[in-house]
């Protein structure tokens, strides 16, 4: 009975079900494209904490969060690879393989600056009129997710500039015509590695999930 | 890790569509299979294969419905609700009317509850809710009264996974009916909102066309069997297709005939087309099996009627059953009882004995009247301690022989009696001989051996005592100075070098007789003044009597006590007439 396969992500369960040594390779060689990408990612990473209060955990740190604390060794090891098809994001789209900045300090360090070059402008002061509030009574800064609650105005900046001194936001994206670019293809770790790489390794991607689909039809007997 | 979809790169996305579109597409696609079904129902596509095709699908759907009701009747019946099997199915009928949800899935449903919860109103009630929260939450029926009905058995997991609004606080704290009276406040109505949305209206529709398939089905059957009366599958397929090929035939004949009616003006109104299609042979065959039809459905509610009446007089009889079982069951229970509280007397008993052993006080006496005369044997400084140390144990070892007899004696076991007076016998012998005290050291040391328990005796203890007795024994039976090796003054039948007076041999008769010896070496007669004795006689050697003014009657212990303590302290102090030492 012949097979039929419709999309890659149909193809890669087929190969699952019917030719498990074949799913077995196609995902190694999937790795062994994406290893290199991730190496070079990690390799974008600083070595120690691009400002110097982000690595104490003191009351005087930059973030109190605990994960938030930079530490090269999570920062690297938070880059990735999977070569497992993911879940269908909002958009309704699947990937079969992906790179990610996993670790919250990593995180920081590849988007800081992404959607605000030069840091968010400061919240203004608000008294708090909720009883409920602890601080009722209070003047303090409030304002939206776009706004910095920081006193000093320029943090935001000054963070940014810092941050840059190790390695400058690269837009990955290589997309061409017309219609707004995402900046979510912008970083300075796994998206200057994916933009330095030039889109080989996606290539490469492609034709190996091809070569696979080759491999099942002959190991299946489709013509 | 929960990954930032910001900082992801995706590699070879594809496009698979978003959740909305996919229910607008399966909702479409149930709409075509509804409208396919209904089009074939109505026989809109009637060519010979589609109707093969259709006749199989709606042989296998009466097939596989009327096995779906055997099963759901059956599981009642095994949970003790036989006689609510019609009344069920009407049930299931008339929900998948109400709300076009087919059978097939009310049937598991209403079995699964039914099981669980053996109440046919209770199984109604929570098959009601779990429709509204199907409807309500999208979870298909199953998972919903499965987690119900485990629910309803006390395992709340399935149902706080339903995420309905329910915490483990209030499964923890609220009981079953609180829970889903609660559940049917929230999903009031959902069932029916649902079934009157077009959705709802398409699954009715689709409910309708199933029904449909499994009625013409049903009616295949039956006319098939009633033709060949042969129920073979080889044979009924063959009969299928026979018939199919009969029915396109003769569809196509009907096909004919409404061209030909189209050609006259009158007859192209419906009422018209159903007066000539009643006319031709087909609407003859059609009152046949209308008629034919009646006639079974009467059959079957007769059928129904007879199988009510005997599922109601299989459950009376059920219930007798039950009612003997449970007497004899009674009764078994009460012989249970009684063997259950004899076997406690038993133990009681065996209990009792053992008490009795415990605090038998004689028995204890004699156990604690022998470990004491083991411990003093241990401490014996003489031949008389040891002797009376054993006739105090012949005499424990006497008395438990006796009451070893008295015990043989209550059991009249002669044997035992026998053994037990032979025991007695024996121990007597041994006391008597004891009492005469003519008996042997190394005898007592034998008879020790048999009356003492062995873990009291220490037997290197025992012989270094026998032998020191021994000694002692050899030393005051008539051995002399000379035999005890060389004296220490030298020749003992002369004086001392440089020293006048008597000689080391004339110094026992000397000391017999009472004298004593000064510094000068010189003998002195016996003054009894001197050590507070009055001369009333011969003594010793010389043939005195000596008669000792203790100001009372002592006994020859307490005698030989005093003369020895007098004795000591003339040593050690001396006296007026004589120095300390002197008489060492």
């Amino acid at each position: 009975m012949p097979t039929e396969v419709k999309g890659a992500l149909e193809l890669r369960k087929a190969i699952k079900k019917f030719s498990p040594d074949l799913a077995v390779e196609t995902r190694k060689e999937l790795a062994a494209l994406l290893a290199p990408i991730v190496k070079t990612a990690r390799g974008f990473i600083p070595s120690e904490a691009p400002i110097s209060g982000w690595g104490k955990s003191s009351s005087t740190a930059l973030w109190t969060e605990k994960n938030r604390l930079w530490s090269t060794k999570a920062a690297k090891g938070g880059i990735g690879y999977k070569t497992s098809p993911s879940k269908p994001n909002n958009k309704g789209f699947r990937s079969l393989a992906r790179i990610s900045n996993a670790s919250a300090a990593g995180s920081i360090y590849e988007t800081a600056g992404r959607l605000f070059p030069n840091g968010r402008e400061q919240a203004p002061m608000a008294k708090v009129v909720r009883q409920s509030q602890s601080n009722y009574g209070k003047m303090i800064r409030s304002g939206t997710k776009t706004q910095s609650k920081s006193n000093n105005p320029g943090a935001g900046n000054m963070f940014i500039e810092a941050i840059d001194q190790y390695g400058p936001i690269v837009d990955a994206n290589n997309q061409v015509g017309a219609g707004r670019r995402s900046r979510k293809m912008k970083g300075r770790a796994i998206f200057r590695a994916w933009k330095e790489d030039g889109g080989k390794t996606n290539a490469a991607v492609i034709k190996a999930i091809e070569n696979s689909k080759i491999k099942f039809y002959n190991a299946m007997g489709v013509k | 890790m929960a990954v930032d979809p910001s900082v992801v790169i995706s590699i070879a996305a594809e496009f698979v569509g978003k959740p909305a579109f996919k229910q607008a597409d399966t909702a479409t696609q149930k709409l075509s299979k509804g409208v396919k079904s209904m089009a074939k129902t109505l026989g809109v596509a009637f060519s010979a294969t589609a109707v093969l095709a259709y006749g199989k699908a709606a042989v296998k759907a009466a097939a596989e419905d009327e096995k779906a009701q055997k099963q759901l009747a059956l599981a009642l019946k095994n949970v003790g609700l036989g006689r609510d099997a019609a009344s069920s199915e009407a049930y299931i009928q008339k929900l998948q009317s109400e709300f076009g949800i087919v059978d097939d899935k009310l049937r598991p449903a209403y079995q699964t509850l039914a099981v669980a919860t053996r109440s046919s109103s209770e199984a109604q009630r929570l098959l009601n809710l779990a429709l509204d929260i199907s409807a309500s939450t999208g979870k298909d029926l199953g998972s919903v009264t499965g987690a119900l009905s485990k629910a309803f058995l006390g395992n709340n997991t399935a149902l706080s996974k339903l995420g309905i609004g329910i915490s483990k606080t209030d499964l923890k704290a609220k009981s079953f009916q609180e829970v889903t009276d609660e559940l049917a406040t929230t999903f009031a109505g959902s069932a029916t909102a649902a079934a009157n949305t077009f959705q709802g209206s398409m699954d009715k529709l689709g409910v309708a066309s199933a029904n449909v398939q499994e009625i013409i089905g049903k009616g295949i059957i039956d006319a098939l069997k009633g033709l060949s009366e042969d129920t073979t599958v080889d044979n009924l397929a063959k009969g299928m297709e026979d018939f199919a090929l009969f029915t396109a035939d003769a569809i196509r004949g009907v096909g004919v005939l409404l061209e030909a009616l189209k050609s006259i003006p009158a007859a192209v109104n419906l009422p018209g087309l159903k007066f000539a299609m009643q006319a031709t042979g087909l609407g003859i065959l059609s009152k046949i099996g209308a008629a034919e039809r009646k006639k079974q459905e009467a059959a079957a509610a007769r059928a129904t009627n007879g199988l009510a009446h005997l599922a109601e007089l299989e459950s009376k009889y059920a219930n007798i059953t039950l009612k003997a079982t449970k007497k004899i069951t009674a009764e078994e229970l009460k012989q249970l009882k009684a063997k259950q509280l004899k076997a406690a007397i038993d133990k009681a008993n065996l209990a009792l004995g053992k008490g009795e052993n415990v605090f038998d006080m004689e028995k204890i006496q004699l156990a604690a009247a022998e470990k004491n005369a083991a411990e003093q044997l241990g401490k014996i400084t003489s031949q008389a301690q040891l002797l009376q140390i054993t006739n105090d144990l012949a005499r424990l070892e006497v008395k438990k022989s006796i009451l070893a007899l008295e015990d043989a004696i209550k059991t009249n076991d002669v044997a035992a009696i026998t053994r037990a007076t032979a025991k007695l016998n024996a121990d007597l012998g041994v006391l008597g001989a004891l009492t005469g005290q003519k008996i042997k050291l190394t005898e007592i040391k034998d008879i020790l051996a048999t009356i003492v328990p062995k873990d009291l005796i220490n037997l290197g203890n025992l012989d270094a005592a026998i032998a020191r007795l021994l000694t002692i024994a050899s030393f005051g039976s008539g051995g002399s100075m000379a035999s005890h090796g060389n004296p220490i003054l030298g020749d003992p039948n002369k004086s001392p070098t440089g020293i006048p007076g008597p000689t080391p041999v004339q110094f026992p008769s000397i000391f017999a007789s009472g004298g004593r010896i000064d510094m000068g070496g010189n003998y002195n007669a016996f003054n009894p003044a001197m050590v507070g004795m009055t001369s009333a006689g011969s003594s010793g050697n010389a043939g005195t009597t000596v008669i000792v003014n203790a100001g009372t009657i002592a006994t020859p212990d307490e005698l030989v006590v005093l003369i020895k303590t007098a004795i000591q302290d003339l040593n050690r102090a001396g006296d007026s007439t004589t120095f300390a030492g002197a008489i060492a």
